[in-house]
């Protein structure tokens, strides 16, 4: 299990933000698992922020995984809440997801 | 995110695109075909293992089709090719569509396709185009842990009750004559395979063989030998099953064009 994740962080300025994003981030929990952030499990690869358009990388599970469109929409969700309108989920392959 | 990276002029991003379709193909029909065991299984661990690998070959559907969407820009969806292609469309390996039949059937026939996966997956992993890399990349972990569980019940349903036995052996018997088909391939998969995209599957026939024939061996079954094969698949062929399997699949947006939640 990744403990302390690799998320690349965009550099610049605004890296206050990108921790609060990240902290606002860590509410979002696997469905079934809600002690487990979607950063505890990898699922959560990349935030980028560019002036307002806040992009967040996430990569499935397994390929089936059945609980992305709501990882997705727990995303915008938390996101919107906090007073960011323009969210955008992106989904990447690679590098693999493992435990 | 998405990057084509086809390596050779000559590969166009629609012969990509339906190649993609194609193992798209194999893994819904398959995905299907598992899923039918929800609710219906032997006992309820098994139940959960097998709608827990359709889950695996309906995910892998998703990030093929939707890569072909990608690749042949002509603004299909996943969705859209999935679900509003009829028979003759599809590409998918004989095989992956036939029936479930009993767990013998659906055992003999995962195991054999999923010794196929390991080594195809294996190549693709190496493939030029960089979404298929790594779409192979993710599948290949699935397919060994897939091929973990089909080997152990050939061996222990062949190497089992006098009515295990029969039953295995028959279904090795009947689903032999489709598995040709898995290393032979036309022209235009040709030229994917000489650009590095497409995985050379006649060579991975002899290693295929080795490995079913010595679990075959350990589970006390014969190697089937009989002359009786059937292809087509790739070429848009199908069987008298695909066409049930497609109706089931597809009643939803075909009753209902452009639904939508």
């Amino acid at each position: 299990m990744n403990t302390t994740p690799n998320i690349a962080v965009t550099a610049g300025p605004g890296n206050s933000e990108i921790e609060r994003l990240e902290a606002l981030l860590e509410q979002v929990t696997d469905p079934e698992i809600p002690i487990l952030s979607i950063r505890d499990l990898g699922i959560l690869r990349d935030i980028s922020l560019d002036i307002d358009q806040v992009t967040v990388t996430i990569t499935t599970t397994y390929s089936g995984c059945p609980a992305m469109s709501t990882i997705k929409a727990d995303i915008r969700q938390t996101l919107s809440a906090a007073g960011y309108r323009d969210v955008q989920v992106k989904q990447s392959l690679s590098p693999a997801w493992t435990t | 995110m998405n990057k084509q990276n086809t390596g050779n002029q000559d590969a166009s991003k629609q012969d990509i695109g339906n190649y993609a379709i194609a193992l798209g193909d194999d893994s819904l029909t398959l995905g299907h075909r598992l899923s039918e065991w929800s609710s219906n299984a032997p006992f309820l661990e098994e139940d959960l293992a097998l709608s827990n690998v359709a889950l695996d070959f309906i995910g892998r559907a998703m990030m093929f089709y939707s890569y072909a969407g990608e690749a042949e820009d002509a603004g299909r969806s996943e969705d859209d090719i999935a679900y509003l292609r009829d028979c003759r469309e599809y590409r998918n390996l004989l095989i992956c569509e036939l029936p479930i039949g009993d767990f013998a059937d659906t055992m003999a026939r995962q195991f054999l396709v999923d010794v196929y996966d390991v080594g195809f997956y294996s190549g693709l992993m190496k493939s030029t185009d960089e979404t298929l890399a790594a779409i192979a990349a993710k599948a290949i972990k699935e397919s060994r842990y897939h091929l973990r569980r089909s080997e152990e019940w050939v061996k222990r349903l062949g190497d089992g009750t006098g009515e295990s036995h029969d039953r295995i052996q028959r279904a090795f018997n009947n689903v032999w004559g489709y598995t040709h088909e898995l290393f032979e391939v036309d022209k235009i998969e040709q030229s994917l395979i000489n650009a590095g995209i497409a995985v050379d599957r006649p060579a991975l026939q002899a290693d295929w063989e080795r490995y079913v024939q010595s679990v075959l061996n350990e589970a006390t079954l014969d190697t089937p030998n009989g002359q009786w094969s059937i292809r087509g698949g790739r070429q848009g062929m199908y069987t008298e099953h695909l066409g049930y399997l497609l109706a089931e699949l597809q009643f939803m947006q075909r009753a209902y064009p452009g639904l939508e939640w």
